[in-house]
């Protein structure tokens, strides 16, 4: 998953669960503006970052809840029980998109009927003619979803039996109807490409939404066309198919059923009862043999073209499928009397009320059996909370979309008439009541002794017959998933907020544990030197390096919870440069590189100001205006590219500029005039040491002082604030090519490695990055040149400086036996300088803890820390003592 | 090319996109009994089908391409 992913969704956690807060702050002040202000917000941002991926069913849901909250702000829509109740199922169908693309990556198709009809719910509490995306077509689909008219009939009647004959042997069949929007040319659609992706076509149709006008008048870019289509292909694959446009489309699966409609003349002269009557005979005793050949010789005797042989085709075909199914002859033969075609929807229920699908039956049974069973525990509930009255109206609906199974306006109104009494209640009693009346029956509904009276009561024109797909999805286990609360379940968020403070406190309590351990191998020398016990110290020897492994893991372990990826720095670089190169009127184009390099969250303050004032310097002395760039043979546009890495424990950061780069002879002039160098320095300086004197303090180019630069803090200012987080820069410029600044930091700077070393019999540390090697000099080896004492190092002249002048301790460094002085090389500012003291001792890490206080203005040290026994260790800052 | 004009055939060729559509309007409009070769098509936007079962010119020749030639006949014979 990638990371942009990762992020939506836990934001789009925390905009779930506020906007859930939000909903039920406003159940307790309704009319609060700053509520729905930010309620709306909340929404508008959460789809906009959907937006960013292919989450139409999601975008969906919320540009209608976003719709609806707009027009509640603009107070053109009250705010209701009932836009609270969807917008908390719309949230909560939200939460449940959201783990699923947590858990799979994407959005399963299933969910666009949902989606779909939490929109139009949503939007069918905005006022008419607000809706202004709505089109004919929805509300066209939403109309007539309850009774689908198909022309079914109007198709041949060959076509319809091998559809039937396929049907019966598993195939689905599914009836498309797609209605394109009418601009939708103008958004890069292609409608007939678009039907063309469908698989298992059977059947397709192409029409005008309106009769075609005049050719002179027609605007051929107003797409007028609906696309009907009949396919065997699974109804998930089209809803795939067409999930980009829920609105446009509408998918109903097809029960072979519906295909069988006998058409033609019914104008055949005679009644047959005669032959109705028989066939019924020949059917009640099971002659099937005899049946056909009584329709077959009644087929011979009639004209084809007549609705009577169509009906006597379609038995035969009947008679060859499925010659147990006779409710279904039965009903084609009793249609000859009235030479109407049966109702399918009666029938079909009739065969699974009679148990014709045993096993489905029983399942269904099982399913509706768990369902009350959970209504009732609902119902059950004690709690006396602000949105009971939702919860029993949720109740009785669920309750009501398992009445049509069993029909019955008699239990409809009784479920009515309990529901308004709970509420009016405020008691679950009434409903509770409903379902002991009238559970047992549904339940009864499924057992075969139930036939008779529900084959003569059955109000189910369509449910059965052409289940629509969308309802039956909806009212199904689906939509009882749905109406879960999100407080049903536990949370599973993955990501902890934690405030900052927490994560200091626990890098403090590994310090002190490193501290701790560090004290382990003190311990061991005292046994082993003090008591004599060897063993004892072996032993302690092996536990600390047991408990130094898991302290330096544990340590790790924090230091990867405070790395933060430097994009958090870079990602206001692409304003800053835009805004800047705006003013100065040049064309810069940035690039950014390695955004995903981590480093520790402090380094990553520090190297914000710094990397501001660098990007604004290269902006402004580096690259050129547009003019002189293309008279210096360069493209118009300069590039800034800003690069991380990581390199072993330290971070890279480099800025780099195809600008005019920096002049060392101007550099060195302007050095000179402001007195930062004198006449002989001006001299001898190479170019590179040149360059580098603009980090120099008090240093400024530029003649006149720009609101961006130019006041002379500059480059001192970004080195001093890279030194004091252990951090180098440096810098490589060509002129006329352009100019590199490399930042290094360390990745961390919560453990330092030391060196110890001794003075005047006090012990300092001296951060190890700056040692380069420790020597032995002979007093002999050392000469003065005028004040200075130096010494030479493989070839070439190395200063030397005491430890404890610097320190101003009046005392001579004291050598060795062999009357040698121990030498601690450092490197400072590209130079290495022998910084003499009495004796080296180990390297320990450390935790280093800045001076504060008082002690915070001593300049010469860049902290302390506590070394294992216990002893306080000032650790040097060698470059301000230098 | 993907439309090619002649005297009183217009030949729709290979990939026919959206803006063909508003040439072969044109087209039609100024040639009210034009007839359409559609042998080469592989494909047509919607756009210029759309203008296609609003003129009914008389078509010369079907495309080749089998899922093509099912969608325009049924949209384009039918009465």
């Amino acid at each position: 998953m990638n990371p942009l992913l990762d992020q939506f969704i836990s934001e789009a956690r925390d905009f779930q669960q506020s906007i859930g807060e939000k909903l039920m702050q406003l159940e307790s002040e309704p009319g609060s503006r700053a509520l729905i202000g930010e309620l709306f917000r909340m929404v508008h941002t959460l789809k906009g970052n959907s937006g960013l991926f292919e989450f139409p069913e999601m975008t969906g849901v919320l540009h209608a809840g976003e719709d609806v909250l707009d027009a509640v702000r603009d107070g053109r829509v009250p705010y209701g029980r009932a836009l609270a109740d969807l917008l908390l199922e719309a949230m909560d169908f939200v939460l449940l998109l959201l783990d699923e693309i947590e858990g799979v990556g994407s959005i399963g198709v299933e969910h666009v009927a949902s989606s779909a009809r939490l929109a139009r719910n949503l939007r069918s509490l905005l006022p008419a003619g607000a809706d202004e995306a709505g089109n004919p077509v929805d509300s066209g689909a939403a109309a007539s979803v309850g009774a689908p008219e198909l022309p079914l009939a109007s198709m041949p009647e060959e076509r319809r039996m091998e559809w039937y004959r396929a049907a019966l042997s598993g195939d689905a069949l599914s009836w498309v109807e797609y209605a394109p929007d009418a601009e939708c040319f103008f958004k890069g659609e292609d409608p007939l490409y678009q039907v063309g992706q469908v698989p298992g076509v059977v059947w397709r149709d192409v029409s005008a939404r309106k009769p075609w006008p005049e050719l002179a008048e027609l605007d051929a870019y107003h797409c007028q066309l609906v696309f009907r289509l009949l396919s065997t292909a699974e109804p998930a694959a089209l809803h795939e198919l067409f999930r980009y446009m829920p609105h446009e489309t509408r998918i109903i699966a097809i029960s072979p059923l519906a295909l069988l409609v006998p058409v033609g003349d019914p104008d055949g002269g005679a009644v047959y009862e005669d032959f109705v009557a028989d066939a019924i005979a020949l059917l009640d005793n099971g002659d099937l043999a005899g049946l056909e050949r009584t329709t077959r010789c009644m087929l011979e005797f009639s004209a084809p073209k007549l609705w009577l042989a169509s009906a006597l085709r379609w038995l035969l075909l009947i008679l060859e499928l499925e010659p147990g199914n006779s409710l279904v002859l039965r009903a084609l033969i009793e249609s000859l009397r009235t030479l109407t075609t049966p109702c399918w929807g009666d029938v079909a229920a009739g065969r699974r009320a009679a148990g014709g699908d045993g096993g489905q039956s029983t399942a269904d049974g099982a399913a509706l059996a768990e369902i009350l069973a959970a209504q009732r525990e609902i119902l059950a509930l004690q709690d006396d909370v602000a949105w009971r009255g939702g919860r029993l109206k949720a109740v009785a609906a669920t309750l009501a979309a398992c009445c049509p199974r069993m029909g019955g306006d008699r239990r409809h109104d009784a479920l009515e008439h309990a529901l308004e009494q709970s509420l009016a209640e405020n008691k679950a009693a009434p409903l509770l009541g409903w379902l002991d009346e009238y559970g047992p029956a549904l339940l009864a509904g499924f057992t075969p002794a139930a036939t008779v009276d529900a084959r003569s009561s059955m109000p189910e024109p369509v449910g059965a017959a052409l289940a629509p797909d969308m309802p039956t999805r909806v009212e199904g286990p689906e939509g009882l998933r749905l109406g879960r609360r999100s407080d049903d379940v536990p949370g599973t968020a993955k990501t902890l907020k934690v405030d900052q403070t927490k994560i200091d406190r626990l890098m403090n309590l590994i310090g002190e544990m490193v501290v701790a351990k560090n004290s382990l191998p003190y311990l061991a020398a005292r046994a082993e030197s003090q008591y004599g016990v060897r063993d004892l110290a072996r032993e302690i020897k092996t536990q600390y390096a047991v408990v130094n492994r898991i302290a330096e893991e544990m340590q790790d372990a924090i230091m990867q919870v405070r790395m933060m990826p430097v994009s958090f720095i870079f990602q206001r670089f692409p304003r800053l440069v835009r805004d800047t190169s705006r003013k100065l009127g040049k064309e810069v184009n940035l690039v950014l590189e390695g955004e995903a390099t981590e480093v520790d969250k402090n380094i990553v303050e520090a190297l914000a100001d710094p990397m501001i004032h660098i990007v604004r310097n290269s902006l402004d002395h580096g690259i050129e205006l547009p003019a002189l760039r293309l008279a210096a043979g360069k493209p118009a546009e300069g590039k800034l590219t800003i690069r991380a890495s990581q390199a072993a424990d330290r971070v890279l950061i480099e800025i780099i500029d195809d600008g005019k780069g920096i002049d060392p002879q101007h550099i060195k002039k302007k050095a000179y005039e402001k007195g930062v160098i004198d006449e002989a320095t001006l001299e001898r300086i190479t170019d590179q040491e040149a360059v580098n004197l603009i980090f120099a303090a008090g240093f400024s180019t530029v003649e006149t002082v720009s609101d961006l630069s130019g006041r002379g803090v500059g480059m001192d200012v970004v080195r001093n604030a890279m030194e004091k987080v252990g951090g180098t820069v440096s810098i490589e410029s060509e002129k006329g090519k352009g100019t590199l600044l490399r930042l290094s930091l360390p990745l961390s700077m919560a453990v330092s490695n030391v060196m110890i070393v001794e003075s005047d019999q006090q012990i300092f540390g001296v951060p190890m990055d700056m040692v380069v090697e420790t020597v032995r000099v002979p007093r002999a080896a050392i000469r003065h040149i005028k004040q200075h004492q130096t010494t030479v190092l493989r070839g070439s002249i190395v200063p030397l400086l005491s430890l404890n002048a610097l320190l101003a301790i009046n005392q001579e460094q004291r050598p060795n036996e062999d009357d040698e002085f121990a030498a601690l090389v450092i490197r400072h500012q590209g130079e290495n300088i022998g910084i003499v003291v009495d004796d080296f001792r180990e390297t320990v890490d450390i935790i280093l803890k800045p001076l504060v206080g008082i002690l915070g203005g001593l300049a010469g040290y860049s902290g302390s820390a506590l070394l294992g026994d216990g002893t306080v260790l000032m650790v040097l800052n060698p470059r301000e003592l230098t | 090319m993907a439309i090619e004009f002649q005297e009183k055939t217009v030949l729709l060729k290979g990939c026919v996109g959206v803006e063909e559509a508003e040439l072969l309007l044109e087209w039609l409009q100024k040639t009210p009994c034009g007839q359409v070769d559609l042998t080469a098509c592989t494909h047509l936007h919607a756009a210029n089908l759309q203008v296609l079962m609003a003129a009914r010119p008389t078509v010369l020749a079907w495309p080749k391409e089998a899922a093509l030639l099912a969608w325009l006949t049924s949209s384009l014979q039918s009465t």
